[in-house]
């Protein structure tokens, strides 16, 4: 995990779609980021986000994850765990095809 | 003798006055006249002459006359004078005697009345007599003897007979009634004073005696009254014998007055010897005292058999006192055991224990019999004191020995006595009662052993659905319904069963070896296995709708299935960590062995279990497995339909939307649209980019 710190001039919004919550038993995550705005190089598509600013996100509502950010000001400072571009990362150690159920890999895995 | 006064100065009174005195006693009449004489210068001579020779006359024959006269009047004056002397004699004489006559009786009379001031005032009479009375008489006397001489003497002197006293009056006589008087005299005196002594003797005798009888009488008094008490018939026995030592006590003191009251009769006799003037008196108190002396040596005997009775009577009494205290305790004791036995309230739970409690109960009926005779002896105890009381007419007191009265013995006996058949029939029902309870015991376990095994069956049954390789998801809800029915249709046993626990309860049973189900574990047999039905059944339909609508293959969901169920070893429809892992890989996931494979498998645990249970349910590895790779922008599809509905715009209008969308749908949106607030706001703008990315919890920042 990481510390990031974005700051953005007033009336401007910081730039990233916020997904996910408590509530959708899903994490806090990064979903969109515009290009060009504040958040664009600090934040990217599948990063969990487990802190804003002192508070721990993990237990958060969306709409909680959401107000915090919204109170931060134009001083936005985030403790993320990097997503490594979302599912994309993911997809590669999928495997291709229909799955299918070989218990020996998990022996020879474990 | 011619007495006559004149006085200086008047001559003519005088001459009067002498003139009166010559006629009257010298017989010469009148012959001249005063008043001639005084106022003449010179009185007639001759007539003066005349008068006064008749003075002459007068006085020269008296002279004769007188000197015969004389003579006669000599001789007549010792008669006159013998007469008188002898008259003065018999006079004395007579008195002389007359007092003597009187006084000698009173001197011979040596009686007294017998008391001392009596004699005292005799005494004192004698002195007075002595003293006062005889002296005089004395003289008297010596005058009588002097007159008789003087007179004796004068008769013959002038020649007279010699004078002889009138009978009786002689000088004789006389002077023998005075040896007599002498005579009645002498010894008057010391008889006077020995008489006196003795009166007072026997006056201080008298005091003696009635000085010892008043402190004889003093130390009498109450003693009748206190030996004829019949006190010793109602004291305990220790002060019987402190009464008995005060007897002994009495009846030395009563030994050491004898001799006083001796003294005391003694003394009474002298006084009646000495004839004390007032025996009568002392006789009479000596008398009342020595009656009561004996009276009190009676009554002391008496008293006395009395307290030695009454002593060995209560010596008895206490005797059976003991005896009673003795006895009474021990049974006083096993009363209040037996009573408390009897009562004993108790709790069986078997028929072993209720059985157990008859043979004591059998048992303490066998000790009964001796235990009345005890009790009969030792009532007889206390009947025998009363009776000896009774009989002596003493009075009845407390058992010193112990506080257990004989009531209080009776009493309980026969409450004892009473609660023995109470007793009976207490264990009697209590025996039904635990018959009864091993029925509804026998009732309950019979179903429950029925039941308990049926359900276990039914839970394995189902949790071996899933289990089972091949199955499709279909025949597997199939089944699950089937079982879903038959436990249905089996609820009619459950109720029945309850009805037997609610019997078992209220006869307050609390446990039965019959079965080791309680109702207790088979509801929660029971509620596990309509919950695990419900939840399986529940499961299925979810995985045929993920499947349905992720367009899974029967294949598929059938790889998946068997992969998990291979790794929940425990068959809790969940995998830990590693098991998940392992899992992945063998559904041909590459997750490496590497700080990268680490970090990938954290994303994976993130997105499965993102409440970080600890745990991966089927329901989420199923989600994850079938999620498409390609993460399509639902937000953004619906924002898309609702920016072409709002004709391009960033904004919506409730009145678009009443246009486009049914009626409740229209009003769900136009309630939860925040209002637009850019720039470009119309009035009644609202905000549906924000709306939609709030479906699917996402929201701009």
């Amino acid at each position: 995990m990481a510390t990031v710190q974005i700051q953005k001039s007033g009336g401007q919004p910081w730039g990233f779609r916020l997904a996910g919550g408590r509530d959708f038993n899903v994490p806090l995550q990064v979903k969109k980021v515009e290009s060009g705005s504040p958040a664009a190089g600090v934040l990217a598509p599948g990063d969990s986000i487990i802190g804003i600013g002192n508070s721990d996100a993990r237990g958060m509502t969306h709409m909680q994850a959401h107000q915090t950010i919204r109170g931060s000001g134009n001083y936005l400072q985030l403790t993320v765990v990097k997503g490594h571009g979302g599912m994309d990362r993911l997809s590669s150690i999928k495997p291709k095809g229909p799955v299918k159920f070989s218990p020996w890999k998990a022996q020879s895995a474990q | 003798m011619i007495v006559f006064s004149i006085h200086q100065e008047n001559p003519l009174e005088n001459l009067n006055t002498a003139f009166n005195v010559a006629e009257q006693h010298l017989d010469i009449p009148r012959m001249l006249d005063p008043e001639d004489m005084v106022n003449s210068v010179k009185p007639d001579e001759r007539s003066v002459m005349t008068y006064v020779s008749a003075y002459y006359h007068a006085f020269s024959g008296a002279q004769q006359a007188e000197t015969a006269a004389n003579r006669i009047c000599k001789v007549l004056k010792v008669n006159q004078e013998n007469e008188r002397l002898m008259e003065e004699y018999e006079r004395l004489a007579s008195d002389l005697l007359e007092w003597i006559k009187k006084t000698t009786p009173w001197l011979e009379n040596r009686t007294t009345d017998n008391t001392l001031p009596g004699t005292q005032r005799k005494l004192e009479e004698f002195r007075d007599y002595r003293r006062k009375h005889k002296p005089p008489k004395l003289e008297d006397k010596a005058r009588l003897e002097n007159s008789f001489n003087t007179l004796q003497t004068r008769l013959r002197l002038s020649n007279r007979p010699a004078y002889l006293p009138t009978e009786g009056k002689m000088v004789s006589d006389i002077a023998n009634a005075w040896k007599g008087l002498e005579l009645a005299e002498k010894g008057f005196e010391e008889w006077l004073l020995s008489e006196l002594q003795r009166l007072e003797r026997l006056d201080h005798l008298a005091q003696k005696f009635r000085h010892r009888c008043e402190i004889h009488e003093e130390w009498a008094e109450g003693k009748e009254d206190m030996l004829q008490s019949q006190d010793y018939l109602k004291c305990r026995l220790n002060e019987l014998k402190a009464m008995k030592k005060k007897h002994e006590a009495f009846e030395s003191d009563l030994a050491a007055h004898q001799d006083r009251v001796e003294q005391i009769a003694a003394i009474a006799q002298e006084l009646n010897v000495l004839h004390y003037h007032d025996v009568q008196t002392v006789n009479t108190r000596c008398q009342l005292i020595c009656d009561q002396w004996d009276r009190l040596g009676t009554l002391t005997a008496q008293r006395r058999q009395g307290l030695e009775e009454a002593e060995k009577i209560l010596e008895k009494i206490d005797q059976l006192y003991l005896d009673f205290a003795k006895r009474a305790a021990p049974f006083n004791n096993w009363l209040d055991g037996a009573k408390e036995d009897l009562l004993d309230m108790f709790i069986v739970h078997s028929i072993e224990e209720i059985q157990d409690l008859v043979e004591a109960h059998e048992q303490f009926k066998g000790t009964l019999g001796e235990a009345d005779k005890e009790f009969n002896s030792i009532m007889n105890l206390a009947n025998e004191v009363q009776r000896l009381c009774q009989q002596y007419g003493l009075t009845l007191r407390e058992n010193p020995y112990t506080t257990v009265s004989p009531s209080d013995i009776s009493n309980k006996w026969g409450e004892v006595k009473q609660l023995v058949p109470k007793r009976d029939r207490t264990l009697h029902d209590e025996r039904i009662k635990q018959e009864n309870n091993e029925r509804l015991r026998r009732q309950f376990a019979q179903k429950a052993n029925i039941v308990g095994p049926w359900i276990e069956n039914q839970l394995d049954g189902v949790a071996s659905i899933g289990v089972a390789a091949r199955t499709s998801l279909e025949e597997q809800l199939n089944k699950l319904r089937q079982f879903e029915k038959a436990t249905d249709s089996y609820r009619v046993h459950m109720n029945e069963l309850e009805r037997y626990n609610e019997e078992v309860q209220e006869s307050l049973i609390f446990e039965n070896r019959y079965t080791h189900y309680t109702m207790e574990t088979l509801r929660v047999g029971w509620e596990q296995l309509l919950t695990a039905i419900a939840r399986n059944i529940n499961e299925v339909e979810n995985q045929i709708l993920t499947r349905d609508s992720k367009g899974i293959s029967e294949e598929q969901m059938n790889e998946f299935r068997v992969s998990f169920n291979h790794f929940d070893k425990n068959r809790s429809r969940r995998l830990e960590p590693k098991e998940f892992k392992a899992c992945l890989v063998s559904l041909g996931y590459n997750i490496r062995d590497d700080r990268q494979g680490d970090a990938d498998f954290q994303r994976i645990m993130s997105i499965v279990d993102p409440n970080n249970s600890g745990y991966v349910t089927f329901e989420a590895f199923l989600d994850f497995m079938t999620r498409e790779t390609a993460d399509t922008d639902t937000a953004e599809q619906v924002m898309q339909s609702f920016k072409i509905l709002a004709g391009d715009k960033p904004f919506i209008t409730a009145q678009i939307l009443r246009q486009e969308l049914p009626p409740d749908q229209a009003e769900y949106c136009i309630q939860r649209m925040a209002p637009y607030t850019g720039r470009d706001a119309v009035p009644g703008a609202l905000d549906y980019m924000s709306f939609s990315t709030a479906l699917y919890g996402e929201s701009d920042l």
